[in-house]
């Protein structure tokens, strides 16, 4: 009987083990794998860095699920004028945030910023503006959890997103413009 | 197996059994039929008086209503305002002073039943003890951050923002303090 009992726990622990490795093997979040795998290709053609992805969520795959390595507090990119698609390139987005710590991101050639979580720890809600030279924008309303810009900032303009960052309204706003600020 | 009979006469036997089932199935189905509540029955909500509402709500849409926050159809609580989410399709994020067009009425009124539905019947014990515990609700802890809240804490019991939410609870509504705190907390 003894033996019996001991050859049936003998075919069931590894029956059980294989069960467990499988679950662990696919224990993904399938939410978050579902957005990654909806960004698709990147369509502005450019290798994975700090100018990729121009316009995209950021913290899609920069939150800390993956598949990015590095992890981002806040991320975006910003537009010269509303409506076009000129990025906002050598500009500063200045972060404010409950506690009164300050952050300030480039912006790349492409419109891209970022701040990575070893770099800031905002805490919510933030407040957010954007500089180039003398001209200067504030976000209308605060970030009150959502690092990705684009999560709400999204291309096209709605009742639940004001369309994409930008600095001015109006090209006779920019800096270099014959007249402007 | 084999059933046990007892002696005769003291337990029904079988043919008895048969006879009293229909009439034992007929009783329940009465008693369920009569039972049933009214179907157009509705339960009211002792709810704080909307006409109130308009200032906690611009309140609401500027600290809690955010994009990325409770301006998202995704939550139970949903606020509708120019700071963020909008009602009318046509319209986009964005008040007057931005360009856009202010809170209409309806966003009022969707704000409104989204936060009186939330809990219904301990709204209508807060408000009807005169709003003496405005805690009892789950958005005022959370607000305060006594309970779990993503946007961590955001008021704190006395602050112009409680008193603005608190003051309509207990029905009247303190217009001067909501203004001072859409000012006072960007």
């Amino acid at each position: 009987m003894r033996q019996v009992r001991t050859q049936r726990i003998a075919l069931i622990l590894p029956a059980l083990a294989v069960v467990f490795v499988t679950l662990i093997a696919c224990g993904g979040d399938p939410t978050h794998d579902n957005a990654v795998d909806a960004l698709g290709a990147d369509p502005t053609g450019q290798p994975n860095g700090p100018t990729h992805r121009a316009g995209q969520p950021c913290l899609t795959c920069h939150g800390g699920s993956g598949p990015a390595s590095a992890q981002f507090a806040v991320g975006g990119t910003a537009y010269l004028v509303k409506g076009q698609t000129d990025p906002l390139a050598n500009g500063t987005v200045h972060l404010l945030d409950a506690s009164g710590a300050k952050f300030d991101m480039p912006t790349n050639e492409v419109g891209n910023f970022f701040a990575t979580t070893a770099e800031w720890k905002p805490v919510a809600p933030i407040n957010v503006s954007l500089t180039l030279d003398t001209s200067e924008a504030d976000m209308i309303s605060h970030v009150g959890r959502d690092g990705s810009c684009a999560d709400c900032h999204t291309a096209t303009v709605g009742p639940r997103s004001p369309g994409p960052v930008y600095l001015a309204s109006d090209p006779g706003n920019l800096p270099d413009a014959d007249g402007g600020s | 197996m084999r059933a046990i009979a007892g002696p005769k006469g003291t337990r029904p036997t079988r043919k008895t059994s048969y006879f009293l089932a229909p009439f034992v199935l007929l009783a329940l189905a009465i008693v369920a039929a009569c039972g049933a509540p009214d179907s157009s029955a509705r339960i009211g909500v002792d709810a704080p008086d909307e006409t109130q509402f308009p200032p906690v709500s611009d309140l609401l849409d500027h600290r809690c209503g955010s994009l990325d926050c409770h301006g998202q159809t995704s939550r139970n609580l949903q606020i509708f305002g120019c700071e963020g989410m909008r009602l009318d399709p046509n319209d986009v994020p964005g008040c007057r002073n931005a360009g856009g067009k202010d809170t209409t009425q309806a966003e009022y009124d969707a704000t409104y039943r989204s936060l009186v539905g939330l809990e219904p019947a301990v709204m209508s014990e807060v408000v009807s003890g005169g709003g003496a515990h405005p805690e009892l609700l789950t958005f005022v802890r959370k607000a305060r951050g006594w309970e779990a809240h993503k946007g961590g804490g955001l008021m704190f019991p006395g602050d112009e923002q409680d008193v603005c939410i608190t003051s309509w609870l207990a029905g009247k509504t303190d217009d001067a303090t909501c203004v001072k705190a859409i000012a006072d907390f960007p």
